[in-house]
């Protein structure tokens, strides 16, 4: 099955928030933001927006009439800033004019007088400074302590790695609309509508249910808008409150980089021990989280740190720290793995420096300790179903990896100035929000008399293929067509209370509530085709490609026979459906617990050649197997898991946020900012899905598969840092993040003049 | 699927042809009020795309007398609106610079490439401009026209400063004169940026090279990103002149780039990176314009 929204994309007649029609007398708003990182604002001067045509008004913090406050986990962000603004692109007023470009004027000519106050961008230094978010966090298991005298090798090292910007095709964006009654309606493009709606009644003083969220969908959000897409909606909201008039805000490019959170940087310090033969004996690694200048959902992002620190290995003795430090950078936040990259990207640095300083390789090691059935996470948790090893021997197997690393060795030392090299990236990626109750969800289900099919639930698509998913099992589980199946966009007036879509969870959790709504539905369409053929036991009953069976014979009844008589019958055709992830529980005061429902594993093998020369490299290929599950759409989860790819790969190249020392992003440009192309992309990229019923909890045996494919890109890092061993074999190189040809370049040549 | 895209993309020429176009002023030598002039737009509509809105604004394009490329009285001439891709595909330039085609992959986009111009890259004066540099390793010559009088300007003395440009804001570039090259011309391009295609280079430089008898007779090397104008590195030519093509003389180069360039730390990377950059991309050059006398391997192998 193709993707749904794939003709109207390819036509270009997808809408989103700015394509509909807009109603007459809309406004548009623009944002001034802080031009400086910390500071305590002594004046704000507005009065000279106004001499710009067509300003209707300007609005700051005095202007909220409910609670100037968004932060969705702890209450430290202030929609609009009052007193002090804490990074470079802090919101601090809104300009409303009769065009964007006259509000943008608008924003042009505000001045804001502010006492500067010292600003800090290094983690690190924030947590000398007290400067954190929370409480600090800590996974313990086994005995680290008394496990390094066990150890052959102890070896000590520091990672820092880099943020990323989510680069989303659409910008943020929003248009609230005033209704009678007092009831504002807003059209978001937000991964979490009951956030938006939550914030937006707080921020106006009014309830939720005078507040409704439509999503239609995403032009890409990847965390991005999960929690950062709610200022721009309530500042549209508060307008729209104002002026009486629908309001639309839309960031460009410039400001949306500018202004949002990104990815967490991180810097931490590991501490690992191993015995001669290369078994991991323990692990200790501080994992200091950039979270930038509010909370956000910095606390959660550090958890799913926490949680994939071990990644897909088993070592007997950890301890696991993890801070969230407060820095005057844009909040920083969600972004495909959560956390998780990070916690891989360490464990994977202190391997290689095990291998480096053991002078075996890094495949040796890693394959050494991968996880086992039954195995314990450090948080308490049984690897159950656990695929590490299995995906590990299959890629192994399959893409002939003691070949490819001979062939690499051959070339390597054939060649001097380009050189091979080679990664193997296993991922464990667990699978639920770690936050217990957004592990719930919603579905309305509608059956018209003509047989046709509503269904809403609380997912967004985004991209991600979430309605062709729904559509998929709706489909299924009806026994119809999908012709007959519209899956709506996203109300929270008919799905309220929706948990985000993140996590890699939407399909999981809106899956089986569409599930739970179908098979009321079922229930009660049943009885009234059973009492027509005389038929006591319902389970005899079966819709097969619209044909209503009895004991799998045809019975002369169709789909479309079935709903008329029902509803004839005056039997309820709409049924709400439920599902919340059973098993699944964190005891935080012991930091042990069972926070998954399931673990994904695949493993990647990824060839790079580096041109010593110029420090530039090219991917060659990366071949993944990959834990699936069973696809309810195979093109649809290969896209996802080329982008995820794509975007891991990046993140580990690149894409590299650069400060200056006043706080200004240098790269806030797609000039500066690159992303990987289709000419970087590797030609060669083979994905085998391992298929089985391995999975019971997802709809018809599915896996989730947004996010883990991303971390298949942190091989890319060790492949590169393979081939500049290979060009300066005795040589030590660092473990920060960007691998950018200037590092590679500088790395390779710092010693020579 | 297949029949309703492909219908929708086959009908967008006739929809284009339906659309009106707006009367354009079109001649380069009627005197302009204030305001900018657009070649390509690609770069300054990145760069000023707020301020053009409310300005003033001459559309050049419409001038296609200026998009000829011939050869006359020893050079080639280039029309100053000639697109990149013009440029790359015409059979003249293939002859001067057998790999332009490959060079050009690397700069900016397919569809970039289409639109952006010779002239517009040499006028915005960016320090990287990929096309400058090659053209000032060209010994390329100017031609500048106001009102109606035209004069020559050598590229090499044409940038003064950061943007700096040796031309009055009514004078236009319409010509660009390329000395046509000898047979035993040898030519390169490299450039390094962080992401290989379709961005801009951290450094980039063009050399120009002929040999007599394993002497170099004739060379001129320019590079981008290390100093405020796309730099011709004279002192470093003047040094390589008359010298053999053979490690030891294009070491003693090294220590003269490094005096020649100022580059500063920016986005596209640090001083040491750029410093570091300069001395590979000569390198880079006669390895690779002279593989039988020089390899990495000699400059680098412990």
């Amino acid at each position: 099955m193709k993707h749904s929204d794939a003709v109207s994309h390819t036509r270009g007649e997808s809408q989103y928030v700015d394509d509909i029609p807009p109603p007459s007398g809309m406004l548009y708003a623009a944002v001034f933001s802080s031009p400086v990182m910390h500071g305590k604002i002594k004046a704000l001067h507005i009065q000279d927006a106004y001499t710009v045509d067509g300003i209707v008004t300007v609005l700051t913090a005095k202007d909220i009439p409910g609670e100037n406050q968004i932060g969705s986990v702890i209450p430290d962000e202030e929609l609009l800033s009052g007193d002090e603004v804490c990074y470079v692109g802090q919101p601090v007023a809104l300009v409303i004019g009769t065009s964007p470009e006259n509000a943008g004027r608008g924003v042009r000519k505000i001045i804001m007088e502010v006492d500067e106050l010292p600003a800090v961008t290094d983690p690190k230094e924030a947590f000398l400074k007290g400067k954190i978010i929370g409480t600090p966090r800590t996974f313990v298991f086994g005995d680290v302590d008394t496990a390094w005298q066990k150890c052959d090798l102890v070896a000590e090292g520091t990672c820092d790695i880099g943020g990323q910007e989510h680069v989303y095709l659409e910008t943020q964006r929003s248009r609230a609309i005033p209704l009678d009654e007092n009831i504002i309606r807003i059209i978001s493009s937000t991964q979490s509508p009951s956030a938006v709606q939550r914030h937006a009644a707080k921020v106006l003083g009014l309830r939720n249910h005078s507040i409704e969220v439509n999503v239609m969908r995403l032009g890409g959000g990847f965390g991005g808008k999960e929690d950062q897409a709610t200022s721009w909606a309530c500042m549209a909201a508060l307008a729209a409150w104002h002026t009486r008039r629908p309001v639309e805000l839309v960031l460009g490019r410039t400001d949306d980089i500018k202004m949002t959170g990104k990815r967490h940087p991180y810097r931490s310090e590991f501490k690992i021990g191993v015995t001669r033969e290369g078994k991991i004996l323990a692990y200790e690694v501080k994992h200091y989280q950039n979270s930038g200048a509010t909370a956000d959902l910095s606390p959660a992002v550090l958890e799913r740190t926490l949680l994939h620190s071990t990644n897909s290995y088993f070592i007997p003795n950890v301890r696991i720290y993890g801070v969230c430090c407060r820095t005057n950078l844009p909040s920083n936040t969600a972004f495909r793995g959560f956390g998780g990259p990070q916690g891989m990207f360490v464990i994977e640095s202190a391997i290689t420096m095990v291998a480096e300083k053991l002078g075996v390789s890094r495949e040796a090691i890693q394959a050494k300790n991968l996880l086992k059935e039954n195995d314990l996470f450090p948080y308490g948790q049984n690897a159950r179903n656990c695929r590490s090893q299995l995906t590990w021997y299959k890629a192994a197997e399959k893409y002939r990896l003691s070949e490819i690393l001979q062939k690499v060795e051959a070339y390597n030392n054939a060649h001097f100035e380009t050189k091979k090299g080679i990664a193997v990236m296993p991922i464990s990626f667990g699978i639920s929000f770690t936050t217990l109750s957004m592990n719930q969800a919603g579905a309305l289900v509608h059956v018209y008399t003509d047989g046709s099919v509503s269904i809403s639930t609380g997912g967004v698509e985004m991209g991600q293929g979430l309605k062709s998913n729904i559509a998929g099992i709706a489909a299924k589980a009806f026994g119809i067509k999908h012709d007959r199946i519209r899956i709506e966009n996203t109300n929270t007036t008919r799905v309220a209370n929706m948990s985000p879509s993140a996590a890699s969870a939407t399909t999981v959790l809106n899956g089986n509530a569409t599930l739970a709504a179908i098979k009321q539905i079922l229930c009660r369409l049943k009885p009234v085709v059973a009492k027509e053929l005389h038929v006591q036991d319902m389970e005899k009953i079966t819709v097969v490609d619209e044909n209503i069976l009895c004991d799998g014979r045809e019975t002369g009844w169709t789909w479309d026979m079935l709903v008329q008589k029902a509803h004839l019958n005056r039997i309820d055709l709409s049924a709400h459906g439920f599902f919340a992830t059973p098993e699944i529980y964190f005891d935080k005061t012991k930091e042990k617990g069972h926070p998954f429902a399931y673990h994904i594993f695949g493993t990647a093998i990824t060839e790079v050649t580096l041109d010593c020369l110029r420090g530039t490299y090219d991917v060659d290929s990366v071949r993944i197997v990959h834990d699936l599950g069973r696809p309810l759409s195979e093109l649809v989860d290969r896209g996802q898991v080329e982008g995820g790819l794509a975007q891991g790969l990046g993140w580990m190249t690149m894409e590299d946020l650069r400060f200056n020392e006043k706080g200004h992003l240098l790269s806030g440009a797609l000039a500066t900012y690159k992303v990987p192309d289709v000419y970087f992309m590797p030609d060669d990229i083979e994905v085998t899905f391992l298929q089985d019923e391995g999975n019971t909890l997802g709809p018809y045996g599915n896996k989730a598969v947004g996010e883990p494919p991303l971390m298949y890109g942190i091989g890319v890092f060790f492949a590169i840092r393979y081939a500049m061993r290979a060009f300066r074999p005795k040589k030590e190189f660092d473990f920060i993040s960007p691998l950018t040809p200037e590092r590679v370049l500088l790395q390779l040549y710092s010693d020579r003049k | 699927l297949r029949t309703v895209c492909f219908g929708y993309f086959l009908e967008i020429p006739d929809r284009l042809r339906k659309i009106p176009s707006p009367a354009i002023e079109s001649d380069v030598s009627e005197k302009v009020t204030p305001g900018y002039f657009v070649a390509g737009g690609t770069d300054i509509y990145v760069q000023k795309g707020e301020v053009l809105v409310e300005s003033g604004v001459h559309l050049l394009n419409m001038n296609h007398e200026l998009k000829n490329i011939y050869k006359k009285d020893g050079y080639v001439h280039v029309g100053a609106l000639t697109t990149f891709e013009e440029f790359a595909n015409h059979q003249e330039i293939i002859n001067g610079i057998p790999y332009i085609q490959t060079y050009m992959s690397r700069v900016a986009s397919l569809q970039i490439r289409n639109r952006a111009t010779l002239g517009g890259n040499v006028i915005n004066a960016t320090p990287i401009g990929d096309l400058t540099i090659i053209l000032l390793a060209l010994d390329a010559i100017l031609i500048l026209k106001n009102d109606g009088e035209s004069r020559s300007v050598p590229m090499m003395s044409f940038y003064t400063g950061y943007k700096q440009l040796d031309k009055i804001p009514s004078e236009v570039l319409v010509d660009i004169l390329i000395p046509e090259s000898s047979a035993d011309n040898k030519i390169n391009f490299e450039k390094v940026s962080k992401r290989k295609y379709l961005d801009i280079a951290s450094v980039n430089s063009a050399m120009k090279i002929r040999c007599e008898d394993g002497v170099i007779r004739e060379i001129t090397l320019a590079m981008g990103g290390v100093a405020p104008i796309p730099l011709i590195l004279k002192a470093t030519g003047n040094y390589l002149f008359g010298k053999q093509v053979c490690k030891e003389d294009i070491e003693g180069a090294f220590p003269i780039v490094q005096q020649e360039i100022s580059p500063i730390n920016d986005v596209r990377g640090s001083v040491e990176y750029k410093r570091l950059l300069a001395k590979q991309l000569i390198i880079a050059h006669f390895t690779k314009l002279f593989p039988e006398k020089v390899a990495v391997r000699d400059f680098y192998e412990t």
